[in-house]
């Protein structure tokens, strides 16, 4: 008896099978000749799905690692400007394998400031996110986009100590605290 | 994340965290969990943790298989108090399925995510996950992984 046949039957005692299923992933015992030929059935149908890959399906997964590199990139504590705004907008508008030109016009957006966006040297309006939205079939959400300027900003204004000292000087009868 | 306390029917607030080796070698004999953790070690182990007490839902394995894009998932299991008909919370297996269907996107995998479950339940993953039938293996990839990713993590 395999080891995970084992405790399968031990838990037989007690709950049902979907009970079972519903708790764990319980591994089949296979021989090493049936992993073999389950390993290689596996592989050759992998393969043949990389290889029968449709267009709209490379464009579809890569929008989704895409959205959720992003997400693991704002659960971050830093600030990265490798990973910012434009940086990503790019990379969308690689992954899509549209132009520049064709992705401002296909967003409404006049090319000068899609290309100012994307140089990091504008940041975009809300509409803007909500356009971009809808145009990745909504596989990013436009609140994604929009965190990413948000955690420049955060950054900037935790860093930006020259423009700090400079409002202060503006400010007149600071509340104090001795505590 | 989807889960949800069986009794009052409200959401649980979880976290799903990646295990040092350290620590699922420490696994070992807890009480908690039918399987004995310590030996996937040498596996990527995640965590499913309650976000207000840090206790551990569930556990589960994985494998990569970078030659073939894919993840392969080893091994799943929920806490003992959360198994079975009074199980305490619902959808531990589902949230964690659904992290490793994450993961193999973010991988660049096309979300494709393995496993290898004894016959006699293998039913019981495509009704409920939408796994296909590969041979012995089960595999979901593509629309399959992302509806499991918005079914357990992304409903709010």
């Amino acid at each position: 008896m395999g080891k995970y046949e084992k405790i399968y039957q031990k838990l037989r005692k007690t709950l049902t099978d979907e009970e079972i299923a519903d708790s764990m992933l319980i591994p089949a015992d296979l021989n090493a000749e049936e992993k073999k030929k389950a390993d290689e059935e596996l592989r050759a149908f992998r393969f043949k799905l990389l290889n029968e890959m449709t267009e709209e399906q490379r464009i579809y997964s890569d929008l989704l690692r895409l959205r959720y590199q992003i997400e693991n990139y704002l659960e971050e504590d830093f600030f990265d400007q490798s990973k910012s705004f434009g940086r990503q907008l790019s990379e969308y508008v690689r992954i899509l394998n549209r132009t520049k030109k064709k992705v401002s016009e296909d967003l409404n957006v006049h090319y000068t400031r899609f290309s100012r966006i994307l140089n990091d040297r504008e940041d975009p309006n809300v509409e803007f996110v909500y356009r971009l939205e809808k145009h990745s079939g909504e596989l990013i959400p436009a609140v994604i986009w929009w965190k990413l300027i948000t955690k420049r900003q955060e950054f900037e204004i935790k860093q930006d100590k020259k423009t700090r000292k400079k409002e202060a000087a503006k400010v007149r009868s600071a509340v104090k605290f001795k505590v | 994340m989807n889960l949800i306390e069986v009794k009052s029917g409200e959401k649980v607030a979880g976290k799903i965290k990646k295990l040092t080796e350290k620590q699922v070698v420490k696994l070992k004999g807890n009480r908690k969990f039918q399987f004995d953790w310590s030996k996937e070690s040498k596996n990527e182990v995640y965590a499913l943790l309650k976000k207000d007490n840090n206790e551990i839902l569930g556990l589960c394995s994985i494998i990569y298989v970078p030659e073939e894009l894919r993840i392969h998932l080893n091994l799943i299991e929920s806490s003992i108090p959360n198994q079975g008909k009074k199980k305490l919370i619902a959808g531990i297996p589902g949230c964690l399925i659904g992290y490793i269907c994450e993961i193999s996107f973010k991988q660049g995998y096309d979300g494709f995510v393995s496993l290898l479950s004894k016959t006699r339940l293998v039913d019981y993953y495509h009704n409920k996950f939408g796994f296909l039938h590969m041979g012995n293996y089960m595999v979901v990839f593509l629309d399959l992984s992302q509806a499991i990713i918005t079914k357990y993590l992304k409903n709010g």
